[in-house]
């Protein structure tokens, strides 16, 4: 059995940093590396990040985070909206692209895929969007609390 | 949190400090663009020595300043930021508009200590990507919709 936490927040932009900090916080009991939990938070940053701007554009709704640890050092992180969805994930995913206006980089994506070791998106335009990024931490001789 | 200026006859130094994330950059951006529209600076750097975290939302912070610098006629340079920004940053092209500067000789890395371990336990971790069946082990519901997503999108599994 996997360990494992739910989280659900408000998508204000002030929950950004509880967000990533909830999840580097759940993670730390597999005592990663600083590096390691640099990462995780920053791909967990990109993806909340996305579901403030982009799913509630314009409104405010429900952010969904379930994250888990196995045995063998496996992190899987799903991050969950209910807000517009992405017509064209391919497109989306495209290095640069944006629909963010000139402050966003296009890179979200770009970083979550980077820091991590495997991402996949799902999304149905007007129903949501689902990201489920995994990594594997590195060999600790302890690390797995019972 | 926030911005500290120093101002030295043409030269415009922003110290950024705390995380950089959508949240924080917006506000970082507001005093940053008020100060040097202001001040009207040949120089702008952004010293980012006192920054603990930033996500892509730094990419556009500079992005952004590269461009109002541009629009005034001068330019802009970023100051020391570590390995984890360096690595956010060179997914873009920034590098090549910006000079990205250190004002100390590179130490090594602050985690190089705890990441040793990393090195000399022997690697018993096979790469073999998540397993299909975890995908229909339903341990997630948050909420009912999720057997209506139909597209689905892998990458570098
Ligand atoms: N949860 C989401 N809901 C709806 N659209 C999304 C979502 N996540 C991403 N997108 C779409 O995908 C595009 C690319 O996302 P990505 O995170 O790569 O870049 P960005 O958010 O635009 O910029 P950056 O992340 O660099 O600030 C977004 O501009 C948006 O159109
Ligand atoms: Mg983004």
């Amino acid at each position: 059995m996997n360990n494992e936490m739910k989280l659900s927040f408000s998508s204000y932009s002030s929950n950004e940093s509880f967000a990533r900090a909830t999840v580097a916080a759940f993670v730390a009991q597999l005592d990663p590396t600083i590096e390691e939990l640099s990462d995780l938070k920053t791909a967990v940053s990109e993806a909340v990040t996305n579901c403030i701007v982009h799913a509630y554009r314009d409104a405010i709704g429900m952010v969904y985070i379930t994250a888990s640890i196995s045995k063998d050092r496996r992190i899987t992180v799903k991050i969950r909206d209910k807000g517009c969805g992405i017509p064209d994930i391919a497109k989306a995913m495209e290095p640069l692209f944006s629909t963010g206006g000139e402050e966003r980089a296009g890179l979200g994506f770009s970083v979550m895929e980077s820091f991590t070791d495997s991402l996949r998106v799902r999304s149905k335009v007007g129903q949501g969007t689902t990201i489920i990024m995994h990594k594997k931490l590195a060999g600790r001789l302890s690390g797995f609390a019972r | 949190m926030g911005v500290r200026f120093v101002l030295k006859d043409d030269h415009l130094t922003a110290i950024l400090s705390g995380e950089i994330d959508h949240h924080a950059a917006s506000g970082m951006r507001e005093e940053i663009d008020r100060k040097a529209g202001q001040a009207k600076p040949k120089l702008l750097t952004l010293d980012f020595s006192q920054v603990t975290f930033m996500d892509s939302s730094g990419i556009g912070l500079i992005m952004g300043r590269y461009r109002l610098m541009q629009a005034l006629r001068g330019s802009l340079t970023v100051l020391d930021l570590s390995q984890q920004m360096k690595r956010v940053v060179n997914l873009s092209g920034v590098g090549q508009l910006v000079p990205l500067e250190n004002s100390r000789p590179p130490r090594k890395p602050k985690a190089s200590a705890k990441s040793k371990p990393k090195e000399t336990i022997p690697e018993t971790v096979e790469q073999e990507p998540p397993q299909p069946e975890e995908e229909s082990r339903d341990i997630y519901s948050h909420s009912e919709w999720e057997n209506q997503e139909k597209k689905e999108v892998m990458v570098h599994e």
